[in-house]
């Protein structure tokens, strides 16, 4: 099974994945960044100010595939938030 | 094939006695009425199943060595692991009265049991109402250590999530004089703690990369210490009131 390498950004910055996780291929790794975003964007949402969290999906010949989730508040009479 | 029916060591159920007595005195007739119900032990490797799901087992099973942990699987193949038992725990002293098991017991490490007889158990339960209250306690902290388990799954960060069950690990293995709070041998893979914590083992890694961070865990091989025990306490607001280490008539 190929080897798949999760960086992360999230509210405590960046963090690159130096171990990986095997996976049969690369939507079992997808699969799994994107239930693993759900649960980082749920921890984001706790601390205001944090507007974007992502996952790069990475190997040796596949990607790399990124997943982003953004967060706009925009609040009334006051031009959108980023 | 051995005739032994008993365990081939007493000082095997050290851990279950430590369990109980750092909660409330045993008898010596307690004591021994209760060791001379257990099977001879047995082992079994990391990753076997004790007791499946939908399961009616004729007696319960206590953990000497290693750990194991409750689990669900879930349709799509996923898995929750409900709790971890560490030795000394009755993996399914539940199962005694509840009959059906509404949940699977696996060996997370390799592991070493013994089993007692329900019918034992509701012979002897009968005869000392003080032992029976103390196995009636067991229970009750798993279901306190159930409560806090839902809270944090409920309730907190992945990474004070996290930090809880590494503060209460040490604390329950300790009680039996396994490790010290901040020492331990927790021979858990990230995934396994990811179906306890109820996250990806993507998820997983990172929060232990950041608490690692922080000077809060270091986590080498199957060897745990917590270099700053205060520190992880408060982010993980660990207060151990749930595992009533204190030791009252019962």
């Amino acid at each position: 099974m190929p080897r798949y390498y999760f960086d992360i950004h999230d509210q405590e910055g960046d963090f690159r994945d130096e171990e990986g996780l095997d996976f049969p291929d690369l939507d079992a790794a997808i699969a799994v960044a994107r239930k693993t975003l759900g649960g980082l964007v749920q921890d984001a949402l706790r601390e205001p100010g944090l507007e974007t969290v992502a996952i790069t999906v990475r190997d040796g010949q596949d990607g790399p595939v990124m997943m982003r989730v953004t967060l706009e508040t925009n609040l009334p009479d006051q031009p959108p938030s980023r | 094939m051995m005739t032994a029916q008993g365990l081939s060591d007493p000082a095997l159920l050290q851990t279950f006695f430590q369990r109980l007595e750092r909660r409330d005195e045993l008898g010596p007739d307690e004591r021994r009425a209760m060791a001379e119900l257990f099977r001879h032990e047995r082992r079994l490797e990391a990753g076997a199943e004790i007791v499946g799901e939908g399961e009616r087992p004729g007696q319960s099973t206590l953990l000497l060595s290693g750990i194991t942990a409750r689990a669900k699987l879930m349709g799509d193949g996923e898995r929750q692991i409900t709790a971890f038992n560490v030795p000394g725990d009755f993996v399914d002293l539940h199962s005694f009265l509840l009959k059906e098991l509404d949940h699977s017991v696996v060996a997370i490490t390799p592991i070493e049991f013994t089993q007692i007889a329900h019918a034992d158990l509701e012979r002897v339960t009968e005869r000392f109402p003080h032992l029976s209250r103390m196995l009636w306690l067991a229970t009750l902290l798993d279901s306190a250590i159930n409560r806090e388990w839902l809270v944090g799954l409920g309730r907190r960060s992945a990474l004070a999530r996290a930090a809880h069950i590494f503060c209460e690990m040490g604390l329950r293995l300790n009680a039996v004089g396994l490790g010290s709070p901040d020492n331990y041998e927790f021979a858990v893979t990230q995934t396994d703690l990811a179906d306890a914590m109820g996250l990806s083992a993507v998820h997983v890694n990172r929060v232990i990369q950041d608490l690692r961070a922080r000077n809060l865990l270091v986590w080498q091989g199957s060897r745990v210490s917590l270099p700053n025990l205060d520190g992880i306490r408060e982010l993980a607001e660990f207060d151990d009131r749930y595992l009533n280490l204190m030791k009252e008539r019962r």
